[in-house]
């Protein structure tokens, strides 16, 4: 009787706990379920299953592309799936369909994921160009691991190292001249601002609200210059005041930079409704003092003085504890931006963090040439190579842009000293032109 | 990940209630007989095949070869967007390719040729080959052949591809990476290669 | 079914002298069998032959089974291909989904089968086969089942919900194989054992099908 008793008890409790395992199974937070580690890419946004994957359906294409092809369309993608729609590659892509992202981009398999989040053999160029040196004798004895973790080539984007560009931006070239980086002319959406500038008495908050120190710092700011009032943020659009406006607020001006942030791994969590990102989340080394931040436009923009400066290497270097970061102090590119702080470099001549990884782009809006910041810190950092055109080759030889950035070494010591490697592809190019 | 819809297993399934929903419906209305005003897979071939070259050649002409040869306005550049440069006519040609294969399945075209500056581009399947081979001894006959690729089964058109402009034989005969240096004005450098797709 | 050593003597005293007399007049060792060597020792009758015969078999495919399943615990994860060139059987097995799918309905298969054997235990009619030969067949079943576990996983545990599912699986397996290698008098503990293995099973199985469907 007794074991009746314990066998019914026992049945009761299974039952019970499997419906609630089907509560939790279409509940928020499903990452008990998750099949293994999600890549450092998409680890951010793994609570939101629904951001990529459709019930019963699987992996969507048109979620990679949601957030992904804008940045490959312009990267003139070198293997698009317009490249394979062909019939004449049916049997090859029945092999392995390199339409589908997922087809070398699987996610949640730590155990096969590689450099860049490819889960096929290192030397996957070969199913298809392993007859390379038949056309390349220059190629002869490279390994197939090696075509896109060189320096040489990238499955994506090419911009900086197809061939006709190594040899137009080869031919001796001075490995570093001194420039400057284009100045911003930032594009404010909405209504155009009129109004002229606006001093501490100009200050429109209510009495209560009304902190001298916040106000002096916003009088001194780029907003008070432009004519932003206090309620123009804390009142926008006839709203109650409030003292802390939502940080989307910031948005309704700063459009661009914040559609960018939300690309990158800084906001990414916002733009999929995740409560926004911390460093604690991280997963490359933050600094112990500033884990429990979380990253809104004021984390790094004060809200009132909106110091772009601070936000270009402080704001960084408060939270980034990585080797690279930390020898940012050291490098040859602080010392220009030091230069350029103290007035005795040229304006735009100082190389901050968010030179490179938060660059000025040139964007055609409404057919005007717009020089905005791009907030999307990941744009043109995975792969490195990403950052030849847009950001080296404003000071450097294309040759030492490619050597620095396949320099592992380099990087971490923050490109202080030369690239100890040369990765030959302009040579090869240029050899290939004079006797082809 | 896992795309369970996809598994052959799932496909034969539905493929077999629908089958069983169609008897039950008592067959498709639709007869084997081509009706009035169908249009046979090769006129439809021929059809695109001059729009197409009409197109291009237009293109080759009217904008390349004036713009750039005559009135030396702008430059055709193999790296148009790097160089401010107009598309060649066989890129435009390409990316009009490309932009349909993302539309549909239906039908697709090609340029392809015995001496391509893209290696990716040579004959591949036997009707590529034997319709090359057929259009370089007689360029005015188009070949015409029946493929079945992966599992679908196509409809395939081989036309000669004509040097129509002195822009088309300069480039190629001046690529570091094409295999010939002596096309002339009316060659056939290739094939334009037009599949219909015969089976749903 | 529950005899005890009481009613046992009592039988011994009223004459039985062999586990069959035993069995007839008690019931006892009529269900799994596993006691037949104690109940013969109590009987101070000899263990058959034929019952050597079958527990050697028994043991073979429970060292086999506790065996596969310390080696997919502990062992390194089978490596895949380097090279796209040497991709083999085992690289489509783990790589291609619809190869994972068929594995894992394999082993599912596998468990559903060894899983009907505790059926010939409750379930009370005539059975056709000695009761021995099945639990070989179920040791055998559950082999199987480790082997399809190699191809479905590559020897990899997994992480979260997955591990679970695959501790459970191998725990239930060793348990299950060393309650057949125990000496009878501790059978009953590895019995145990295995079962609590088993139990949480069903409900792990169902969500990993269930998540790998609906992801």
């Amino acid at each position: 009787m007794r074991r009746n008793r314990l066998a019914f008890v026992w049945t009761v409790a299974t039952v019970a706990a499997g419906l609630c395992l089907i509560a939790y199974f279409f509940g928020r937070d499903r990452r008990l379920f998750l099949p293994g580690e999600t890549t450092s890419g998409h680890y951010q946004i793994e609570r939101a299953c629904d951001a990529c994957h459709a019930p019963f359906q699987g992996i969507r294409q048109d979620a990679c592309l949601a957030c992904h092809q804008a940045d490959l369309q312009a990267a003139e993608d070198s293997h698009g799936p317009e490249k394979f729609n062909d019939p004449r590659y049916a049997e090859d892509l029945a092999r392995l369909d390199a339409r589908q992202c997922i087809a070398c981009h699987a996610e949640h398999r730590p155990e096969i994921t590689g450099a860049m989040g490819v889960t096929l053999p290192e030397d996957f160029c070969r199913s298809c160009h392993g007859d390379v040196t038949e056309e390349r004798p220059t190629h002869e004895g490279m390994a197939f691991d090696s075509c896109g973790s060189a320096g040489c080539h990238n499955y994506h984007d090419n911009r900086a190292l197809y061939e006709d560009f190594l040899v137009r931006h080869g031919e001796a070239q001075p490995a570093t001249v001194a420039a400057a980086w284009p100045q911003r002319n930032a594009w404010i959406s909405g209504e155009t601002r009129d109004a002229g500038p606006l001093g501490a008495g100009d200050a429109d908050s209510p009495p209560a609200s009304s902190r001298p120190d916040l106000i002096a710092a916003w009088a001194n700011s780029a907003h008070a210059a432009g004519g932003v009032a206090c309620s123009d943020c804390h009142a926008a659009a006839d709203a109650p005041w409030s003292d802390r406006p939502p940080r989307a607020m910031c948005s309704a001006c700063h459009e661009l930079e914040y559609q960018g942030f939300t690309e990158g791994k800084h906001g990414m969590r916002l733009a999929v409704d995740l409560d926004p990102m911390s460093p604690a989340m991280a997963r490359l080394p933050m600094h112990p003092e500033a884990l429990n931040e979380t990253l809104d436009c004021g984390t790094c923009h004060d809200v009132h003085t909106v110091n772009v400066r601070e936000a270009a290497v402080d704001a960084c270097l408060s939270c980034h504890a990585d080797e690279h970061s930390a020898a940012y102090a050291d490098s040859p590119h602080a010392r220009l931006w030091e230069r350029e702080m103290s007035g005795e470099g040229d304006k735009g001549s100082g190389v901050s963090c968010a030179s490179c990884h938060l660059p000025r782009e040139e964007r055609r809006i409404a057919g005007d040439l717009r020089i905005a910041v791009q907030h999307n810190q990941n744009e043109n950092l995975r792969p490195n190579e990403k950052m030849i055109r847009e950001v080296c080759m404003t000071c450097h030889s294309l040759a030492l842009s490619i050597d620095a950035l396949a320099d592992k070494e380099n990087i971490r010591t923050n490109f202080f000293g030369m690239p100890s490697g040369h990765v030959q592809s302009i040579d090869m190019a240029l050899t290939r032109t004079e006797h082809p | 990940m896992i795309r369970l819809r996809s598994t052959p297993c799932l496909r034969l399934i539905a493929a077999g209630i629908f089958a069983i929903g169609l008897a039950c419906c008592g067959g498709p209305s639709t007869s084997d007989q081509p009706e009035a005003g169908n249009i046979s897979p090769q006129i439809m071939a021929d059809a695109l095949h001059a729009v197409l070259e009409s197109d291009r050649t237009v293109y080759a002409r009217q904008v390349v070869h004036r713009l750039q040869d005559q009135e030396e306005v702008i430059l055709a550049s193999e790296h148009w967007q790097d160089e401010k440069a107009l598309p060649l006519p066989a890129q435009m040609f390409r990316m009009g390719a490309e932009m349909v294969a993302n539309k549909t399945d239906a039908f697709s075209y090609a340029l392809i040729s015995k001496w391509p500056v893209n290696k990716q581009n040579e004959p591949g399947t036997e009707a590529e080959i034997a319709g090359l081979d057929s259009v370089a001894n007689n360029p005015s006959a188009a070949f015409y052949a029946r493929e079945s690729l992966g599992d679908a089964e196509y409809f395939t058109a081989v036309y000669a591809d004509i040097a129509v402009s002195p822009a088309c034989i300069a480039c190629h005969n001046a690529h570091k990476d094409s295999p010939r240096d002596d096309f002339e004005l009316g060659d056939a450098m290739g094939g334009v290669v037009i599949r219909i797709l015969l089976t749903e | 079914m529950e005899i005890t050593r009481g009613a046992l003597d009592a039988a011994i005293a009223q004459g039985c002298a062999s586990v069959e007399a035993l069995a007839e007049s008690t019931g006892a060792s009529t269900v799994c069998g596993s006691c037949k060597p104690l109940l013969a020792e109590l009987t101070g009758s000899a263990p058959a032959p034929a019952e050597d015969q079958k527990r050697a078999g028994l043991l073979v495919t429970a060292a086999i089974a506790v065996a596969l399943a310390l080696a997919i615990a502990f062992g390194p994860p089978i490596p895949l291909a380097d090279s796209v060139l040497d991709q083999g059987i085992g690289d489509t097995l783990r790589r291609d989904s619809g190869w994972r799918w068929s594995t894992g309905f394999i082993l599912l298969g596998c468990a559903l089968i060894a899983a009907g054997f505790s059926l010939r235990k409750r379930w009370k009619r005539a059975w056709w086969g000695n009761i021995a030969w099945w639990r070989i067949g179920h040791g055998a079943v559950g082999v199987l089942a480790l082997i399809a576990l190699v191809a479905h996983t590559g020897l990899h545990i997994g992480s979260g919900w997955n591990r679970m599912l695959t501790i459970s699986f191998l725990a239930a397996s060793a348990f299950g194989g060393a309650a057949a290698g125990m000496a009878p008098q501790r059978t009953r503990l590895g019995f145990w054992l295995h079962v609590l293995s088993v139990w949480p099973l069903p409900i792990l199985i169902f969500f990993h099908i269930l998540a790998a469907w609906y992801f």
